[in-house]
């Protein structure tokens, strides 16, 4: 097992990123007459082509704004944004707008009840997008993410976040202790 | 009470408002609404109401004007005609959906935005949606509608389904719960009668003691002082003797009654275990892919375990403790009144206390439970994989990872500690507060009736006695101040039990269904439509035809079908349209359990029990004898593989038996199926996880499995079908081409010809 292993003979890191190679191509985003936002690129003989993208996050709950990926509708990556910063404006907009409805939320701001209804937990929360009655099963606990905020899903897969729960108000504490670490 | 689940759940509409059913009729006249869904988010991702409703000939979005009619939402609407529209594009979130409506010159005329919970509805408006235009466009005349498709029926359906997976009997009530529960005792209405008759007695006997005490200080030690009886000695052993009955009485009727009732709960949760594992038999694979496998066990073991703990003891005991407060209440009362209210002032206050403490160790106890399962989730997860574990050296890492929820839990266990540590000194100590408040109460009365001769006060005996039924107090206050977290407990465990019992299976016998035997295997499949989760269709349209005896082959990038296609065979599933007949006969109208007896199956994963081997092929198969075995194990290249175990074929395999390769393993399968002697035999990816050649051998038994039987063989290696009459090629749930294999190449761009192509270059590249 102790086999001394000479430094050239271990394999490259294989490279995943565009910025690793040399992306050369001129491209650019905007938005089609049919909603849809569509991906221009230009190869360096003049051909341009046109590819309808969605976007996908890699990391949508620790680096929502990092490896975005631009993916055609069969789900092949047209284009990976190692970081959305690092790109012009327009494209930039469209981008963060596609993701805004994409990455949709209600954020939980207060707690009114949680009741128990045997398999299930009964939710009557207020949320930064108004007020919302959910059911969530007892097997399925809140998740905390790395950042110390809660996720909680619901039974139709619904996602509401608690952002920094410690700072809800003393009522709604209480009723979500059961569920903090 | 099933009627109001969306508003009460989710504060959603019922159905569809009537002032948006004025607005659907202003903005579409004369038409008749098909579906309608909500889209309960708005153009700034508020929550809000907006509805999609369907007519014949438009799509109607309604939302709110943001003006008001008469203290009413005013709705405006915005109708597209179906005729005009192109495409319906659906965009996914995290948590919404999104679904653009485009017109047939490319421009989007329409988007909304809703959650998860309306993606059901909305998929099913969308579904109807493309295909009423389409029927539109080609036969210029409005479709006609399904006699029962009701739109109210639907949207509900579609926003509940999720709920209802996740517990399938909603809005039983904690009361009908329990008065379900009693209604088990109903066929044990004599031990049941005799233990509560028990219970009744041995808390009239336990009330005995003190008295007899009373007795024997205020009428034979007090008046042997002032010498005013003679024959003391005997009424003193009169008085032991009395004490001495009464003692072995109660003992004797509190193990009648502790073996009765122990034994009735016995039979009352072996009859749940019974009644709960028959029907689960009963219930279709759908049920089981909606639950976890441990979920169910815990049912049928420790659930049914907790109902037995608590008719057993919860029941008599919560009857008891009722009973024994009102008796010791009485007894306190006769001895002397004033005295009596001191003790039970604080009743209220203790029954409170203790109530309060329930309350608090539940959430407690559900804090420590999540962290309990946090880390046996560990457990269950590394155990498995510690072939990886151990392959990337991360021992020390997982220990780090196992430790941090071994001290969560610590810490959680430590405030559950220290409330219930906390907590019992209080109440003893409250207890001890009371009894010193009778105490420098009544001790002055006692002394009183000595220094007054008995004109006032109270007798000693009197005293001793009423100090005795006060500590005889505070076990059933105890008892009834746990008793709702008994009752939160057992009403968990019972309505876990009745919803499996509730379950409906959606896979049954028509009553009238007869089975065919023997069945010829003439399989026939029309425009058969399905789909797992009610919006997407997984098959779409599938029509083939396959003749007594012919084997097909299913070809086809993973995802595309094939598996559900033979779970249709099988009728594991029901078709959502069309229909699968085997041998001209519709399989819903045939009798299950004899159709199924004639289809064998060989899986990817062979699934063998714990038992020996030959048990094992024999499974399903009763009456099989050891030639028939062994012939069998023969023709499925296995005998002589066992012949080399010690055990032969008494050797234990399955969980915690002899370890088989896979290969061996499918070979003990395929002889099952042999054995079986299928006329339908179903063969999924049967030798996708073995070597090459283990293929060959269990190839050469597939080929005597095969004959003569009709066969549905699904293999990803090609090469593998080279013995099938025919090939189907399934991509997209759709059947895209079938023939045989020279027909299929003969298509340079056929789906078939490019699968081959890829597999043959993969095969020169590992040549190389
Ligand atoms: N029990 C299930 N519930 C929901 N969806 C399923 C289920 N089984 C399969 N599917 C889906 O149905 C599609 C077809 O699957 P399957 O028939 O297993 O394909 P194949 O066997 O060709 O690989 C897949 O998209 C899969 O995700
Ligand atoms: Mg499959």
């Amino acid at each position: 097992m102790t086999t001394v292993i000479e430094k050239n003979s271990f394999a490259e890191p294989i490279a995943v990123l565009p910025e690793d190679r040399v992306d050369k191509s001129n491209w650019n985003l905007f938005r089609r007459a049919d909603g849809r936002l569509v991906l221009r690129c230009e190869d360096g003989k003049g051909e341009t082509t046109e590819t309808p993208v969605q976007v996908a996050c890699c990391f949508p709950w620790s680096h929502p704004f990092e490896f975005i990926s631009l993916r055609d509708d069969k789900g092949h990556e047209q284009k990976l944004i190692p970081n959305l910063q690092q790109i012009a404006a327009p494209a930039r907009e469209l981008i963060e707008n596609e993701l805004a409805q994409r990455n949709f939320m209600p954020r939980i701001t207060g707690i009114e009840a949680i009741t128990d209804e045997i398999e299930l937990f009964h939710w009557k929360v207020i949320t930064n997008v108004g007020a919302r009655h959910f059911l969530t099963r007892r097997s399925d606990h809140p998740r905390k993410l790395v950042n110390g905020d809660v996720l909680i899903k619901d039974v139709s897969n619904d996602l509401y976040l608690i952002p920094n729960p410690k700072s809800l108000d003393a009522q709604s504490l209480k009723l979500l202790w059961v569920y903090l670490d | 009470m099933t009627k109001n689940l969306l508003q009460t759940y989710f504060k959603q509409a019922q159905e569809l408002p009537p002032a948006v059913q004025e607005a659907f009729a202003r903005a579409a006249p004369d038409e008749t609404i098909r579906v309608y869904a909500l889209s309960d988010l708005d153009g700034n991702q508020r929550f809000s109401e907006r509805w999609l409703v369907l007519g014949e000939n438009h799509l109607v979005l309604v939302e709110p004007s943001g003006e008001f009619l008469n203290g009413h939402t005013a709705w405006k609407t915005q109708a597209l005609a179906l005729r005009d529209l192109g495409k319906f594009e659906l965009l996914e979130g995290l948590s919404s959906s999104r679904l653009n409506v485009v017109n047939a010159s490319n421009e989007l005329v329409a988007s909304v935005q809703y959650t998860r919970r309306q993606a059901p509805a909305v998929g099913n408006l969308q579904f109807v949606a493309e295909q009423v235009r389409k029927r539109l466009l080609e036969n210029a005349a409005p479709p006609e509608l399904a006699d029962d498709f009701d739109p109210a029926t639907e949207y509900r359906d579609a926003v509940l389904k999720a709920v209802k997976e996740a517990k399938a009997t909603l809005a039983m009530p904690k009361i009908g719960v329990m008065l379900r529960l009693l209604s088990y005792l109903k066929p044990h209405k004599k031990p049941v009668a005799i233990g509560l008759a028990l219970a009744v007695l041995l808390t009239a006997l336990q009330l005995l003691p003190p008295y007899l005490t009373k007795v024997l200080v205020d009428d034979i030690l007090r008046p042997v002082e002032s010498g005013r009886i003679t024959d003391a000695s005997f009424w003193l052993w009169v008085v032991i003797g009395s004490l001495a009955a009464v003692w072995s009485i109660s003992e004797f009727i509190s193990f009648i009654r502790l073996r009765i009732m122990a034994l009735t709960g016995e039979k009352i949760s072996k009859q749940l275990r019974e009644d709960l594992y028959r029907h689960m038999q009963k219930l279709s694979l759908s049920f089981f892919s909606s639950r976890t496998t441990g979920s169910l066990i815990t049912r049928v073991s420790s659930d049914t375990d907790r109902l037995w703990d608590f008719i057993t003891f919860g029941l008599i005991e919560m009857v008891v403790s009722v009973l024994q407060i009102i008796g010791v209440a009485a007894a306190l009362f006769l001895q002397d009144w004033s005295l009596a209210i001191l003790v039970l002032v604080p009743l209220p206050i203790m029954t409170a206390m203790f109530y309060w403490h329930g309350q608090k160790l539940q959430v407690l106890y559900l804090r420590i439970w999540r962290k309990w399962s946090a880390m046996t989730g560990v457990l269950s997860d590394v155990i498995p994989g510690i072939r990886v574990v151990k392959a990337f050296a991360q021992e020390q890492h997982e220990v780090k990872r196992f430790s941090e929820k071994n001290n969560a839990l610590e810490t959680e266990a430590e405030i559950l500690h220290r409330q219930w540590t906390r907590f019992w000194p209080t109440v003893v100590m409250l207890m001890h507060v009371c009894s010193l408040i009778v105490w420098a109460v009544g001790a002055p009365r006692v002394l009183r009736y000595a220094l007054t001769n008995g004109a006032e006060g109270m007798p000693l005996g009197v005293f001793i006695a009423f100090t005795g039924y006060m500590w005889m107090f505070w076990a059933p206050v105890q008892h009834l101040g746990m008793m709702s977290r008994t009752v939160n407990r057992v009403s968990t465990s019972a309505s876990r039990v009745f919803e499996v019992l509730d379950t409906v299976p959606n896979i049954v016998n028509k009553p009238e269904a007869k089975p065919i035997e023997p069945l010829q295997g003439h399989v026939q499949f029309e425009n058969v439509t399905f789909t797992y989760d009610g919006v997407r269709n997984v098959l779409k349209g599938v029509t083939f035809e396959v003749q007594p005896g012919e084997m097909i082959g299913l070809v086809g990038p993973s995802g595309g079908g094939k598996t559900t296609l033979i779970n249709l065979i099988c009728r594991f599933y029901d078709v959502k349209d069309g229909g699968v007949k085997i041998d001209g006969v519709d399989v819903r109208d045939q009798e299950l359990a004899g159709m199924r007896r004639q289809i064998g199956v060989v899986l990817q994963e062979p699934y063998l029990f714990h038992g020996t081997i030959a048990e094992n092929i024999a499974y399903g198969s009763a009456n099989a004898t050891l030639k028939e075995i062994i012939a069998a194990a023969r023709a499925a290249n296995a005998h002589e593989f066992i012949c080399g175990f010690p055990d032969g074929y008494e050797t234990i395999v399955g969980e915690r038996g002899q370890t088989l390769s896979g290969g061996e393993r499918q070979r003990i399968s395929i002889a099952r199926a042999i054995l079986h002697n299928p006329r339908i035999l179903i063969l999924d990816e049967a030798t996708s996880s073995v070597d090459t050649e283990t293929e060959k051998k269990i190839q050469e038994a597939l080929q005597r499995l095969v004959a003569g039987r009709t066969t549905f063989a699904i293999a990803h290696r090609l090469s593998t079908l080279s013995i099938a009459d025919r090939l189907f090629v399934m991509e997209d749930g759709k059947l895209v081409e079938q023939g045989t294999h020279e027909e299929l190449l003969a298509k340079p761009d056929g789906v078939y010809a490019k699968l081959h192509r890829t597999q043959a270059e993969l095969h020169a590249l590992i040549a190389v």
